[in-house]
């Protein structure tokens, strides 16, 4: 090497090379303590409540006879055609739930959104509002609207748009901090007023990214819209819950391969779809 | 590539009878008396003075830091004044009303297009009149009333794009981009054009291209260019007037005619 540079002169030959960093000096003393509390955590949640070899061992049959008795599915013609329009129902309350969910995380995400919301510190308040609907977990918030409007599709219908709203609120809020900055500084450069830099350069370059979340919020609420009907929110869920509560295993395989049905034909509907808003 | 003969000729052809008015004369597109900035605690200008002519073209050069591109913020009342004053087009921007009021009249060229990437070109130009009245019908070409589609379609007819328009803006070259960014910020006739680096991201043939377009196409509206470069040709040959900043203070204020290149690139030197 240094003899090489001598055939180019003014070119000084490289200082001696230095050792390699560490190999841990990535890693911080507390990081490292954190993972080994956390593993601990899990080895000792374990022996609490991870299934022991006995009771699986119990429990085998007893799912082989339950499964026994599930099949075949029931077929009758009068059944299958309540468990269609208790179907459509599901369907009806997940696309209107998703609908008017990311119609009302529009404005909060706008609201909530760094570098974007026009409400400077007071932005917390909204995503405050985004992370409630999020954090608390559907079967409770259907068990709210169960009591405050009464059993029944409404019911689901409003707990699968809070739910959408926990959902895209935050992620519209993270596709429109991802927008770029230089167009939104060209328009706010050029006089545009708020609106006119959300809906001229915000959304625009957001759009895919919550068409994005949007088809996935869709998928989650027909899952969702599936076991509300557990805690009396109306759909499929409701004759799920009678057919287990009065031992009629063939007409809950029926309803549990329909949901499977749905559930695949939603998944691919939207995948489609996003292939498509690419 | 079209050359730029065809370029200015397609600029000469529709615009003729649209083309704004008589430069004003009256007085400066803009004045900065000590000027002060501070970003953190470090001082980004330091009592800067300088005023720009009403239909002049000023240069500003200066080293990587010196404080260029803080000045143009400043002129356009993006970044607040510590100290000193801007008046722009007759607006103290210390005032929200003066600086919309401004801005409203002022084009404004990034070194990036800074364009919508997933709107058409035309779309981006409609952009640049959303301090019209009406503002909103500016969020996208598909809304824009009959009259701003047409001098959006002047504005790219001018720069040479006009059978781009319906293009996104992603689908262009970055030569292509930064005509479609020159056509949004001339297309509101405004009387001061200001220009950060506009050729920094091109090559130096569509950087040549652009440079000589964009500066064509300016002294033609009549308005006021102050625009930054490290391109010290470009600086001599499409300024009148050249600025040189360094640490933040005016260390050369003179006429592009005067200057030598020597001159220029000594203050890069030290």
């Amino acid at each position: 090497m240094a003899d090489r540079t001598l055939d180019f002169p003014g070119i000084r030959p490289a200082p001696a090379p230095l050792p390699p960093p560490s190999r841990l000096s990535g890693g911080s003393p507390l990081g490292f303590a954190l993972i080994v509390a956390v593993l601990a955590l899990i080895v000792a949640s374990l022996g609490d409540v991870a299934p022991s070899p006995e009771r699986l061992a119990e429990g085998g049959p007893r799912i082989a006879r339950l499964v026994g008795r599930m099949l075949p599915p029931e077929t009758d013609p009068a059944f299958l055609l309540r468990m269609f329009w208790s179907i459509v129902e599901t369907l009806q309350i997940a696309l209107v739930g998703a609908f008017f969910g990311v119609l009302v995380s529009l404005p909060f995400a706008w609201a909530s959104a760094r570098g974007v919301t026009p409400f400077g510190r007071g932005a917390f308040l909204f995503k405050a509002t985004v992370s409630l609907a999020r954090t608390v977990p559907d079967l409770v918030w259907a068990l709210i609207f169960v009591s405050a409007v009464g059993l029944g599709a409404v019911a689901g219908t409003m707990t699968i748009a809070v739910d959408t709203l926990g959902f895209c609120g935050r992620f519209f809020a993270e596709a429109m901090e991802e927008t770029e900055a230089e167009p939104r500084q060209a328009l706010e450069t050029i006089g545009a007023n708020r609106f006119g830099v959300l809906f001229g350069a915000v959304l625009p370059d957001a759009l895919p990214s919550m068409i994005n979340a949007s088809l996935f919020a869709l998928e989650k609420a027909v899952r969702s819209s599936v076991v509300l009907g557990l805690v009396g929110a109306g759909g499929i869920g409701q004759e799920l819950k009678t057919a287990f509560d009065l031992f009629q295993y063939q007409k809950a395989s029926a309803i549990i391969l329909a949901v499977f049905v749905i559930v695949l034909a939603m998944e691919w509907l939207t995948d489609r779809l996003r292939a498509r808003a690419r | 590539m079209p050359d730029l003969d065809t370029l200015t000729r397609r600029a000469d052809a529709p615009a003729a009878a649209h083309f704004h008015a008589a430069p004003d004369t009256s007085g400066a597109a803009c004045r900065v008396t000590g000027l002060v900035v501070r970003r953190g605690a470090r001082e980004t200008l330091r009592g800067v003075d300088f005023t720009l002519g009403a239909t002049e073209r000023v240069a500003l050069i200066g080293p990587n830091g010196a404080g260029k591109t803080t000045l143009l913020n400043a002129v356009v009342g993006l970044v607040p004044a510590a100290g000193g004053a801007v008046e722009t087009l007759g607006e103290r921007l210390d005032r929200a009303r003066g600086r919309a009021r401004a801005r409203a009249r002022t084009g404004f060229v990034f070194q990036k297009h800074g364009l919508v990437r997933r709107r058409s070109a035309l779309s981006n130009v409609v952009h640049g009149l959303m301090a019209r009245p009406g503002a909103w019908r500016g969020w996208s070409a598909a809304i824009a009333p009959a009259r701003w589609r047409e001098d959006a379609m002047e504005a790219l007819a001018e720069v040479g794009l006009a059978d781009r328009a319906g293009d996104r803006a992603d689908r262009l070259s970055g030569g292509q981009a930064q005509r479609v960014a020159v056509a949004r910020a001339l297309v509101s006739r405004p009387r001061l054009v200001i220009a950060d680096e506009p050729t920094a991201s091109l090559d130096p043939a569509a950087g040549r291209e652009v440079m000589e377009l964009f500066s064509a196409l300016v002294a033609r509206r009549g308005a006021a260019l102050l625009c930054t470069t490290h391109d010290m040709e470009h600086a001599l040959a499409h300024a009148d007037r050249v600025v040189g900043l360094r640490d933040g203070r005016i260390a050369l204020d003179r006429p592009a005619a005067d200057c030598a290149l020597s001159d220029l690139e000594a203050l890069f030197d030290g």
